[in-house]
């Protein structure tokens, strides 16, 4: 397929190996790619890059700098920080609100100026399930991910009256998340194979692809929205086990 | 006998607007204040006599936005009362912000005084609030945590954020008795404004058209949040944690 011949993306994020794995398949489909977090584009891809991800203004400009009409936006940069709401030093929310929260704010603000009215385009912020969920250990993570889906709402409604459609997606388990995300408050990532009605956390080709799908002209009337992509991971009770050993006389 | 004899609570921006409200309705039911307050001193101070005429209330004037402000409220809790068993973190900026032409360093004083305060107040009051016994964070957001508005897309990214401080909070602290909850209210009717939402087409509107989108037949109140709060405060509420109550009289259904 090549959904994204002739348009034109920004990645930020390309630095995570969700990001690198957009980058990979919208240039597979035809994209010209202007990538930030990254010296270099992930292997088999030619795109521009940028280091630094757009944390302030100037970082955002210099990612867009001379690249041309914009058509899509995929914020994926982002960063998990294992610690507690009692000890976490205000530099260390600072940091962490600039890698989560402010690169998200000046990529919007930068995109919604480089992407033209007529050229029907899209934002998309790929998101976590921790934007309802708690972790019990990574605070700074899901806050800015509460933000970050309100910044998402707002948009809708803001860039959505110029034409171009703002959405989010909710990111289940990746198999690194269990330990990533592992806490003594919270059990949600213990007993994953049951947990999971498939068994087993996401690969990379099971988020990019529905990102790819909010991003096309096929969903051209989805704006606003989340899209959960967790296997049904959510919905668990208890330890997802329950019911096989009743049915299994506990044995 | 009130709800919250011999509690101390401590309330951010409490000279004004809701946190007045919650004052207020806290002072009536027996605990002693704290209160917070910014740039606007003189409407604090009128609120403090207020206050002072119900429950021994203390003002701080401190600037939120900044560690050291929030820690000087905690000191005043400390030094006064020796206690503090309820932190309302209400203190907020909400202005006009455009996702268009809205500059960096606004949207980051908006992120750290309508967010950042938040978990600094509650670190800061965490060894105070786990002595209590019956701890109690309450966080004021808005409708506009889940629904967008028209006029302030800072205030409503900083409310979402507060969503889940509320929920991480809530499960980080369960182990000391603390809840953490929070009160979503809707178009309140303050000092110094008309009670009309600030978007352009409502500027434009007659006031009894607009009236008409709260079907209970009024705007919210001050009040309303503090009856809330109240209950929430309580050692009624042991077994509320985690929860987000929108506050708005059904208005945002419609």
């Amino acid at each position: 397929m090549e959904r994204f011949s002739g348009r034109r993306a920004w990645i930020t994020g390309a630095d995570t190996p969700l990001g690198a794995a957009l980058a990979r398949a919208l240039y597979g489909e035809g994209a010209a790619l202007t990538l930030s977090g990254v010296l270099r584009p992930p292997e088999g891809v030619e795109a521009r890059c940028y280091p630094v991800n757009p944390v302030n203004d100037e970082h955002a400009a210099r990612a867009l700098e001379g690249f041309g009409p914009l058509d899509y936006l995929v914020h994926a940069a982002g960063h998990v920080r294992r610690v507690a709401i009692a000890d976490c030093p205000v530099e260390i929310w600072e940091e962490e609100m600039e890698a989560n929260l402010m690169t998200g704010w000046c990529a919007f603000r930068a995109a919604a100026g480089a992407i033209g009215p007529e050229r029907g385009g899209a934002m998309l912020i790929m998101g976590s399930i921790h934007d309802e969920k708690p972790t019990g250990c990574a605070f700074t993570y899901s806050v800015a991910q509460g933000a970050l889906s309100m910044m998402m709402r707002e948009a809708a409604q803001d860039y959505g009256r110029l034409g171009i459609r703002v959405n989010m997606l909710e990111a289940g388990p990746l198999p690194e998340d269990a330990e990533r995300f592992h806490s003594d408050i919270s059990g949600i990532y213990d007993t994953l194979e049951t947990k999971i009605p498939r068994g087993r956390a996401a690969s990379l080709g099971e988020l990019t692809e529905p990102a790819l799908f909010l991003l096309s002209d096929a969903a051209a009337y989805i704006n606003g929205a989340t899209l959960r992509v967790d296997g049904g991971f959510i919905g668990y009770y208890g330890d997802g086990d329950s019911k096989r050993r009743w049915e299994n006389g506990y044995a | 006998m009130g709800m919250l004899d011999q509690k101390v609570a401590l309330i951010t921006g409490g000279g004004k607007g809701i946190g007045k409200g919650i004052a207020l309705a806290m002072a009536r039911e027996g605990a002693r204040l704290v209160i917070g307050c910014n740039s606007s001193r003189g409407m604090a101070e009128d609120t403090l006599r207020e206050l002072q005429a119900l429950t021994p209330t203390i003002l701080v004037q401190s600037d939120v936005g900044t560690p050291e402000g929030c820690q000087a409220l905690v000191d005043a809790a400390q030094r006064e009362y020796g206690r503090l068993d309820i932190l309302v973190n209400n203190a907020a900026i909400q202005t006009q912000y455009s996702m268009l032409e809205g500059q960096y360093e606004d949207f980051r004083r908006i992120i750290r005084v309508n967010l950042r305060a938040a978990y600094l107040m509650m670190q800061k009051s965490l060894p105070l609030l786990r002595a209590a016994g019956h701890g109690r964070i309450i966080l004021i957001s808005s409708v506009h945590g889940k629904r967008p508005n028209d006029f302030d897309a800072a205030y409503s990214v900083s409310k979402g954020g507060l969503k889940m401080l509320c929920r991480e909070a809530a499960i980080e602290f369960a182990p000391y008795g603390i809840t953490v909850n929070l009160i979503a209210p809707g178009g309140v009717k303050i000092e110094g404004k008309t009670g009309a939402p600030r978007t352009p087409l409502y500027r434009t509107v007659p006031r009894p058209r607009w009236i008409s989108q709260y079907p209970l037949g009024r705007i919210g109140l001050p009040s309303d949040s503090g009856e809330l709060a109240c209950y929430i405060a309580s050692e009624k509420s042991d077994h509320l944690s985690g929860a987000s109550i929108r506050l708005d009289g059904c208005a945002m259904l419609l």
